[in-house]
């Protein structure tokens, strides 16, 4: 049995078949086993991710790579979107975050998303660079809403890049911020929190960090 | 170790429905998938699908599923819901108020929708405990959701303060990858199913810690230690000695138990207990007409806190939309 189940993928081939529009292409740099935990079943998700739909299609490469320094990639594992490169995963989207990854992939492909009117003015009209980290664990039902916001941010304004940051996978980056609750966002390393916020308080927060 | 869900897209297209269920746990997904099998328009809106049950790492009580994920299980309910119809949105209703026949939600979003009738199935949230440090330390140490937050405790020691079910199965959750786990507790006796207590005291790493109280979590940056206070036990009541001690500890979670979202049936004027939780017949009536309750929020579930008759109150909720709606036309 693959990773997602046969029953699961009828449903998703029909919601994507719904709801997608243009093509949207993943990339994942991936780092050398066994030092990559989760490498190989990254892979093996998006293997099966790009069977549910012609219009999702997935790419690999080395995170040491020249395509890879194009992207600002300096780590393994990350996940990022051709079309929306400002859009990211550090570490794989398993759990409660394989939902915000689905969503991820149909809002870039219709190139939209579920903001107020009132906050996406406020975000979309950022100049300046913004980074935003969400620490997550795939147990934390309540981190792919913190993710999604952020995603969503960083989907119309392509000055916010937006990490979802699998503590477990990223321990190190997990302990400098010293991450001891999930959802926790940090941006700009300047302001950070825990929890999964309404997007107006998140986007306060990161106009903070400006 | 692996495993999918499936969330919800959020769009909503209608505004006008049968019958608006305030809440997406087992009492409000079961309601809502009695509701569709009626034919009656559904919408439930909640803030988190699946609701406080998908915090929990196995359920092993729900008839037919020996052995489930809490997230698994609030996924088949929502999904279940779903494939008949239900409309499932995701925000918090703000304020539920009525004009003329109608009732009106007005949502976080800005968004206000109507309908005939509403099901309260709000559900419980966390108690606290109300001692020096558990507010400046949260996020710092001191957590409420063991199954989010457990794996960053990897090798350290942690305490979980209670002597419920759910304080015994965080335990378990826990030693998984803590080195040393505290179970404290202010009886010397638990409220938890005895299957659960043999599992703990079974396990090496748990150290049981009663009877105690915590009164003050310190730490600079993060929690370091709590100071506990011995408790006696006089004709039931938990009698503080006076007697402390410190435990060191890189993280506290706590599972003190529940109180009642009723704040949304207190503002349409529905009655309330004293514990505050709302009063319903054995219809899921509230004393509002045409407001029902369903599952943990209502006085009639909220004795026993479990899925199995928080499904059965929803059942029987969307049953009485179903009569009130056919005897109102």
């Amino acid at each position: 049995m693959g990773l997602i189940s046969e029953e699961d993928k009828k449903e998703l081939k029909k919601l994507l078949e719904e709801k997608m529009d243009k093509e949207v292409e993943i990339l994942f740099f991936k780092g050398n086993t066994p030092e990559c935990h989760f490498c190989e079943q990254i892979e093996n998700l998006l293997e099966e991710v790009s069977s549910l739909s012609s219009k999702i299609t997935y790419k690999t490469y080395d995170y040491q790579s020249d395509i890879a320094k194009n992207y600002e990639v300096k780590t393994a594992p990350v996940i990022l979107f051709k079309q929306k490169p400002n859009i990211r995963f550090l570490g794989i989207p398993s759990g409660h975050e394989f939902s915000a990854f689905l969503e991820d992939i149909i809002r870039i492909s219709r190139n939209e998303v579920d903001l107020k009117l009132a906050t996406a003015q406020k975000i979309s009209r950022i100049k300046k660079p913004v980074h935003i980290m969400v620490f997550v664990t795939p147990t934390c039902p309540y981190c792919p809403i913190a993710v999604r916001t952020a995603h969503m941010f960083a989907l119309i304004n392509p000055n916010i890049r937006s990490e979802m940051i699998e503590a477990l996978e990223y321990r190190e980056l997990a302990e400098k911020w010293n991450v001891m609750a999930v959802p926790k966002v940090v941006i700009n390393e300047k302001v950070e929190f825990e929890g999964a916020y309404p997007e107006e308080i998140f986007a306060e927060k990161v106009l903070e960090a400006l | 170790m692996f495993q999918i869900s499936i969330g919800a897209i959020n769009r909503l297209e209608e505004k006008e429905f049968d019958v608006v269920i305030v809440g997406g746990g087992p009492a409000g997904c079961t309601a809502a998938l009695y509701s569709r099998r009626f034919n009656l328009s559904t919408l439930v809106i909640s803030e988190r699908f699946g609701g406080l049950i998908t915090d929990a790492e196995i359920v092993e009580n729900y008839p037919g599923i020996p052995n489930i994920s809490g997230g698994q299980l609030g996924e088949l309910f929502v999904n279940h819901a779903k494939k008949y119809g239900a409309r499932f949105y995701q925000a918090r209703v703000e304020k539920i108020y009525r004009k003329d026949t109608k009732f009106f939600s007005k949502l976080s979003d800005g968004t206000e929708v109507s309908s005939k009738t509403i099901i309260l199935a709000t559900g419980e949230r966390h108690r606290k405990l109300n001692v020096p440090g558990e507010r400046e330390f949260l996020g710092k140490g001191v957590s409420y959701c063991a199954v989010c937050d457990a794996p960053l405790f990897k090798g350290k020691k942690v305490a979980i303060v209670g002597g419920g079910n759910v304080a015994f199965s965080d335990a378990q959750v826990l030693a998984k990858h803590a080195s040393e786990v505290y179970l404290v507790h202010r009886r010397n006796w638990f409220r938890a199913d005895p299957i659960e207590v043999e599992r703990v005291k079974k396990t090496s790493n748990i150290k049981l810690i009663t009877p105690y109280v915590v009164k003050e979590i310190r730490g600079k940056k993060s929690v370091e230690k709590i100071i506990l206070e011995k408790t006696k036990e006089e004709n039931g009541k938990v009698i503080p000695t006076g007697e402390t001690k410190e435990l060191d500890v890189d993280g506290v979670f706590i599972a003190i138990g529940l109180i009642p979202n009723s704040e949304l049936a207190r503002q349409i004027g529905a009655k309330i207990n004293e514990r505050g939780y709302i009063v319903v017949d054995d219809f899921m009536r509230t004393t509002v007409d045409g407001v029902f309750a369903a599952g943990d929020c209502t006085d009639k579930a909220s004795r026993f806190r479990q899925v199995v008759v928080s499904a059965a109150q929803g059942a029987i909720a969307a049953i009485s939309v179903f009569n009130y709606l056919k005897s109102s036309k």
